[in-house]
């Protein structure tokens, strides 16, 4: 299988200057490597600040990067620009990036114009993706009527016009409702299916969990963990999770539950008659004796450990 | 090879036609009435009147027409400076920086439906002009002055890209708009003929686009033999297209300088 993205020890500093004309640098990313393979989704995760989106926005040809190599289906993106642009599609999502007065089949059309998409098959096209992302009804309206979430619809509308072999999505639910945003994580399995490659950054690690092949945690322009999305939660996680049920009096016990060595945390909600605590335990200290100690063997409706969710172990890791 | 030239020519329509409706912010009926059609009657007007009773005919002439054609200036360079600050304002030119479009269509086609708003609005003042201060048009080569007025239209689209690449690269509308449209009114004989400068600031007048084309205009409206005007009609477009060249060298170097410096973001 070939790699659509390989980037090798990518450094990015910018460079700025305070009042005093003094220069501040800030490093975005440093000695940043991984490989995504042809026909896969690859979740790029991390904080606000990590540097997922100028990840992005190195591999998309708008920065270049101040040491390192990158290249997308093997094509440098600093020397071979022209190959890499042929290639791939952007979704950054946000209120800007489209021209308001015109409409939302204007403005594709002005994107189909600039990417020079074949002239016999911009209106077909267009008409696809408009039906794709659910705007049809109003593709007609000028975008600065659009909501937020019409607009993040019109971003994925364009980061698809040009039909890409590679797709950039940087965080493209952000914004939809809960209906749009499944659409369009359904879509991008039918992507892959038919060989598109996916680099996705996100927030919602159930996302993540559910569409990616392969996942890089970043934090602070450093890669902190990475591999499928069962192996993070396992290897990576620095805790796991004990959910017990019990009876009652769980609300009293929370605090003693939270004093024992190696628990982390301890979440209480209530499901009915009986009440759930989810307790994040240190990997490798057992407590389980010493929460039956605390509820009575009575009072414990059933006690089990699982691996921790994504989200549970992304947060374990990057905090 | 003729289907590809035939799909530029679309592109470049299609680009120039949506990045006009898109980005010219005055392209409403408000604006578009108060910027194009109004305002060089307003300034016209008011410099033929000034000319008239301060000074005499003949030199409210001369302000008028050189009025008329700063208003020429004033729409092409004012319509085309906005459509850079807008598109680096609503994030869109980081969309066409990634295409592996052709760059010399990109930035042509930003100027190009600008052209016809500076001779609606010379048209305009020419005919305020006409009004206020009787410019003579009957015994006038109308093939010449449509000829001229063209070339100077031309010339003022041509540098209007230039001013609007420095917008771009300076994010800044306004400021640039302002002192650039000072400068064109003191500096190319619209006011003061350039005959008056001192030496240098002569040179310079002569660097500027408008400055030629205005001359020409004069000396025709004088009466002077288009043949011998040629030499300045010609240099006129030839300033106007050193500039449009700056312009285009400033726009790649643009994209470029924002690759390294991540300043767009």
């Amino acid at each position: 299988m070939t790699n659509a993205i390989e980037c090798i020890n990518i450094r990015r500093v910018f460079t700025s200057k305070t009042l005093l004309k003094k220069k501040r640098e800030k490093v975005a990313l440093e000695n940043l490597s991984f490989t995504v393979k042809a026909g896969t989704v690859f979740g790029l995760l991390g904080p606000n600040g990590a540097g997922k989106t100028t990840t992005v926005r190195i591999l998309s040809t708008l920065l270049t990067p101040t040491a390192g190599q990158a290249k997308v289906f093997s094509f440098d993106v600093v020397s071979q620009l022209s190959e890499v642009r042929k290639r791939i599609g952007l979704i950054l999502g946000g209120d800007r990036g489209f021209y308001g007065p015109l409409n939302g089949i204007d403005n594709l059309k002005y994107f189909a114009a600039i990417s020079h998409l074949d002239r016999s098959n911009v209106k077909k096209r267009i008409d696809e993706v408009i039906e794709l992302v659910g705007l049809t009804a109003a593709g007609q309206q000028p975008v600065n009527q659009y909501s937020r979430g019409m607009k993040q619809r019109l971003h994925v509308a364009r980061g698809l016009l040009t039909d890409p072999q590679l797709l950039f999505m940087d965080e493209p639910t952000i914004g939809i409702d809960p209906a749009g945003a499944k659409e369009l994580r359904d879509l991008i399995p039918k992507l892959v299916e038919r060989g598109k490659t996916i680099l996705l950054t996100t927030h919602y690690m159930q996302e993540a969990d559910q569409l990616c092949n392969q996942i890089t945690l970043i934090n602070e322009g450093r890669i902190v963990a990475e591999g499928t999305p069962s192996q993070i939660k396992k290897s990576f996680g620095k805790i796991s999770i004990i959910e017990v049920i019990v009876k009652w009096g769980a609300v009293d016990t929370v605090q003693k539950l939270a004093g024992i060595e190696g628990v982390n945390r301890v979440e209480l909600s209530s499901d009915g008659v009986v009440q759930r605590l989810t307790i994040q335990v240190i990997a490798g200290v057992e407590v389980k004796e010493k929460i039956s100690a605390v509820f009575g063997n009575d009072n414990i409706e059933s006690m089990i450990s699982r691996d921790p969710t994504l989200e549970e172990a992304y947060l374990s890791i990057i905090q | 090879m003729v289907n590809r030239l035939f799909d530029g020519i679309v592109s470049f329509t299609q680009q120039s036609y949506l990045t006009y409706r898109g980005l010219f912010g005055w392209l409403n009926w408000q604006g578009y009435i108060s910027n194009v059609l109004l305002r060089p009657v307003v300034v016209v007007l008011t410099f033929s009147l000034i000319g008239r009773f301060a000074v005499g005919l003949g030199v409210a002439q001369r302000f008028a027409l050189g009025m008329a054609v700063l208003g020429m200036f004033f729409i092409a360079m004012n319509g085309i400076a906005q459509s850079y600050f807008f598109d680096r304002q609503t994030g869109t030119i980081k969309y066409l920086f990634i295409t592996r479009g052709n760059r010399i269509s990109n930035y042509l086609s930003r100027g190009i439906c600008h052209l016809p708003n500076a001779i609606l609005a010379f048209i305009t003042g020419i005919f305020t002009a006409w009004l206020v201060v009787y410019i003579n048009f009957e015994w006038f080569n109308w093939g010449y002055l449509i000829l001229v007025v063209m070339v100077i239209a031309i010339s003022m689209t041509m540098f209007g890209q230039f001013i609007g690449v420095l917008v771009l690269i300076t994010n800044n509308w306004v400021h640039i708009a302002g002192l650039t449209n000072s400068i064109m009114m003191v500096l190319t004989g619209v006011i003061i003929p350039i005959g008056r400068f001192p030496g240098p600031l002569y040179e310079f007048a002569k660097l500027l686009p408008m400055t030629n084309g205005l001359l020409v205009l004069g000396f025709l409206f004088d009466g002077a033999e288009f043949s011998q005007l040629y030499g300045l009609l010609l240099r006129e477009l030839i300033t106007g297209f050193t500039y449009l060249i700056l312009g285009y060298l400033g726009f790649i170097y643009f994209e470029r300088h924002v690759r390294q410096t991540g300043e767009l973001h």
